[in-house]
């Protein structure tokens, strides 16, 4: 069995590939491709493909990642090519990586996200820059969480790392935001999104643009993209 | 090109369902086109996706290079929603096209409840509901499919219609058009032509008188050279016939998402309450060499793990045995599995699955349609009680334990003795389930009965029958429920309102069309999704448009009365089916037609005098 990781985007419509649906186009674009896929053993063997991290609907990403075992050993170029080959409009490999050590695997080790947003205000770049200082001075952030248990108040605060005005052109802001992401904690872009619709009373706004740019996972103690991670770097 | 943004599709549930953009998808270059096709069905994506018939279609169509056909559905609610709210009209999949724009805008007609989605589709395209509406630039709204046999409820909202197998008229029509659009004809030569295609239906060229009670008097031809008998168009071997070697892979799941092999087309069992069994007469069998290539070729182009084999009935494949050794051993190291609707009631068939399903042993299906022997031999099932047990019992033995059953209530000549008999088959089920010593069986039994409501349908010995009443149908449903004692046994029924409706458009005629287009006013839609029935609505619209509901559902018919789809040819004939209807009555079975030919009409219509086409003989189980 043989661990690779492949990077991939998913662009346009593409974005509306709800994360299952993700799964189950990339199983059937590696049986096109002819790529010798690894399976779990079992009455119900299912093919060894795992999504780093569940990306919500509808938004973009250059940087999705996800395990992947073969049954042998392949070229890295020609798992990005055969599988670019028959892949559906919106999805495209960017990278794919052979990791010979044992590592754990690449759902474990995400700990943030880095998300663009863009968004409009009328107001002026004082508003958003107090608006975004107002979120981050605050050490408590209460939201509903619902759980499959029912609801519960979770304080988000702890996984906002940092949001930036990137630029801003006429009334339209592009900010980065840097969240937690992965099992030990995880915010979706929506919600600070929509804190930021009512930290500053409605005058941010638009529908969102959310693109997601990088996945990082921590290695002394610093954020380091995933693929660098696995690369040693 | 319409801009669907993501203010609208980020508020959608499975917006995947309007993008397109799906792997084996054709593209075209509009300007290298003459024709645009839109092909849609009347329901939502994941079932319309579904369906076998335009994925030949659509594929089959852009195999041509002056033609271009793409895909429509009708949009959920939600979706419809925005829609209309931020003025949106109907498109097409692929080029985000409005519905108005295409050349043909085809339906196929698969269950009578989808009838509504078609006016909401037309509305939100606006493209005018009825022929006589629409100009030059309008497009032709054609419709197909087996509810098309009966075709006179949509009379007034067709251009026309295709009897039969489409792929086999489908170039016909398109090569006409592209001779018509480069001339200056208007809409009405353009029709004229194409009613001259054997099984074309152009229904605007017909009157029909009625007498005083309502039927039908006469249909009068009110052109020349139109014909006063449409032949259903069907495809002699195929073999050698389309059929396509890629198909679209949606990319949210879709109700059956796997490769659909079609094995043949017909069936020779020749069940009396059964449509299809009639009208896709004669059988035409392809051969196995023909689909193993056929399975080769759309595995690689789609990476789907699971083929499923159709057909009317698998088991009566005559090469079935050979076909699925073929796939397990050519396939079973790739994981691919097969499955097997349709399964006959006997031990051949539950031989078979059990080899197919060694590990997984997900829950076998039997229609036995009936709960007593004298019902079933009027029904004409052919099966018996002991061929269910038989089945059953070795089904439990391979590990099986859950096993569902389908009947119909409101059969004909149906007594309440007979509702009884389908809980005591499901008794009898149980029993044999705990007659197989503890170590032998599987844990967890669990029966289920469900039963659907019986619907006469045109072209079957039982088209001259009455409806059961609502109310009859849910004290049976009652009764039933009363007779089943067992706690392993779940019981599962069909709304009888539903039921009623699917009775009168099945039988209707052209009098329901402003029934419908009412209804669709009074907000129904997605009639066949339960949450969305309104009946209330619907008999309003009867009672507003002065329409009887009763008159088409529940009455019964003399033997010669001009019933609405007689003036349709389906090669079997009309004494074939009333000398059927009084076997019926006498509790008579007919041999199933490969063991002797029952003279059903089908060998004179073809004039070749051959059925089984492909078939071999000597292996026919």
């Amino acid at each position: 069995m043989e661990r690779y990781l492949i990077k991939f985007s998913k662009k346009d419509s593409a974005k509306y590939i709800s994360h299952l649906d993700t799964m189950r186009t990339l199983h059937r674009a590696v049986r096109r491709a002819h790529l010798p896929i690894a399976y779990s053993k079992g009455f119900n063997p299912h093919a060894s493909i795992s999504v780093a991290s569940p990306l919500s609907l509808g938004i973009e990403s250059s940087c999705e990642y996800a395990d992947i075992e073969f049954e042998g050993v392949l070229e890295e170029k020609e798992i990005v090519e055969s599988l670019n080959s028959v892949l559906p409009e919106g999805i495209k490999i960017i990278d794919a990586l052979h990791i010979k050590e044992k590592m754990k695997p690449s759902m474990s080790l995400v700990e943030g996200a880095k998300y663009i947003v863009i968004l409009k205000c009328d107001e002026g770049v004082e508003l958003v820059e107090n608006t975004i200082n107002l979120i981050l001075k605050d050490e408590t952030i209460e939201k509903i969480k619902k759980t499959k248990s029912g609801e519960k108040l979770e304080n988000i605060r702890p996984y906002i790392k940092d949001i930036v005005i990137k630029k801003y052109e006429g009334n339209s802001y592009e900010l980065e935001l840097l969240l937690s992401c992965g099992s030990r904690g995880n915010l979706s872009p929506n919600t600070v999104v929509e804190l930021l619709y009512e930290k500053s009373d409605g005058k941010i706004y638009g529908h969102p643009d959310i693109k997601r740019n990088e996945l990082y996972c921590i290695k002394n103690d610093k954020w380091i993209d995933l693929l660098s991670y696995f690369k040693g770097k | 090109m319409i801009y669907i943004g993501d203010e609208i599709l980020s508020r959608v549930t499975k917006p995947a369902r309007y993008t397109g953009g799906e792997f084996n998808q054709v593209k075209k270059d509009l300007k290298d086109v003459k024709v645009r096709f839109a092909m849609c069905f009347p329901d939502v994506y994941e079932v319309g996706m579904s369906h076998l018939g335009i994925k030949i279609l659509y594929h089959k169509i852009n195999e041509r290079e002056d033609c271009y056909c793409e895909r429509a559905f009708a949009p959920w609610t939600d979706m419809e929603e925005l829609m209309r709210k931020n003025n949106i009209p109907l498109f097409s999949l692929e080029t985000k096209t409005p519905l108005k724009e295409f050349n043909f805008v085809g339906f196929t007609l698969q269950y009578e409840m989808s009838y509504t989605n078609i006016i909401n589709m037309l509305d939100l395209s606006n493209i005018p509901f009825l022929t006589k509406d629409r100009k030059r630039e309008d497009p032709f709204v054609i419709f197909g499919g087996s509810c098309a046999y009966n075709p006179e409820p949509l009379s007034d909202i067709a251009d026309f219609f295709v009897l039969g197998e489409a792929e086999e008229v489908i170039d016909e029509v398109l090569d006409i058009y592209i001779k018509w659009k480069q001339s200056k004809k208007n809409r009405e030569e353009f029709l004229l032509e194409a009613a001259s295609i054997e099984g074309v239906y152009v229904p605007s060229f017909y009157d029909i008188e009625y007498n005083d009670d309502g039927t039908i008097k006469r249909r009068i031809a009110l052109k020349e050279n139109i014909p006063d008998v449409i032949r259903k168009r069907y495809i002699k071997d195929l073999n050698e016939s389309y059929f396509p070697e890629k198909i679209i892979v949606p990319l949210t799941e879709i109700v059956h998402d796997r490769i659909m092999l079609e094995t043949f087309r017909g069936c020779t069992r020749g069940c009396r309450f059964c449509q299809a069994g009639m009208i896709y007469r004669p059988v035409r069998e392809k051969k196995t060499d023909k689909l193993m290539e056929l399975a080769e070729k759309l595995l690689k182009s789609t990476g789907y793990e699971e083929i499923s084999l159709t057909s009317l009935s698998i088991c009566d494949y005559s090469d079935i045995k050979n076909l699925v050794h073929s796939l397990v051993e050519k396939y079973e190291k790739d994981r691919v599995s097969l499955s097997l609707p349709s399964l006959r009631i006997d031990s051949f068939s539950v031989d078979l699955i059990n080899e197919i399903q060694k590990v997984r042993k997900t829950g076998l299906t039997f229609a036995p349609e009936a709960g007593t022997q004298r019902m079933r031999d009027i029904i004409n099932k052919g099966v018996t009680e002991e061929d269910l047990i038989k089945s059953v019992k070795s089904a439990f033995e391979s590990g099986w334990s859950t096993i569902k059953l389908y009947f119909m209530i409101g059969l004909p000549f149906e007594t309440l003795e007979d509702v009884e008999g389908i809980a005591a088959l499901g008794q009898k089920v149980v029993d044999t389930y705990f007659s197989i010593p503890k170590d032998k069986r599987n844990k967890g039994l669990n029966v289920t009965l469900s039963t659907s409501s019986f619907v006469p349908k045109p072209f079957t010995p039982f088209q001259w029958e009455s409806q059961d009443t609502m109310k009859s149908l849910s004290e049976k449903q009652k009764y039933l429920k009363e007779k089943i004692k067992s706690r392993y046994i779940t019981y599962n029924w069909h709304e009888t309102p539903i039921s009623f409706l699917e009775a009168v458009f099945s039988r209707g005629d052209r009098k329901l069309t402003k029934v419908l287009i009412k209804a669709w006013e009074k907000g129904c839609k997605f009639d066949g999704w339960q949450e969305l029935f309104k009946f209330e609505s619907w008999m309003e619209a009867f009672s507003e448009c002065n329409v009887d509901p009763y008159f088409y559902a529940l009455r019964k018919r003399e033997l010669d009365e001009i019933l609405p789809w007689d003036f349709i040819d389906i090669g079997v004939s009309k004494e074939y089916l009333k000398k059927e209807l009084k076997k019926a009555k006498e509790g008579q079975l007919t041999k199933d037609c490969r063991i002797a030919c029952t003279g059903c009409g089908i060998t004179q219509f073809s004039k070749e005098g051959n059925c089984f086409n492909g078939a071999l003989f000597n292996k026919i189980q």
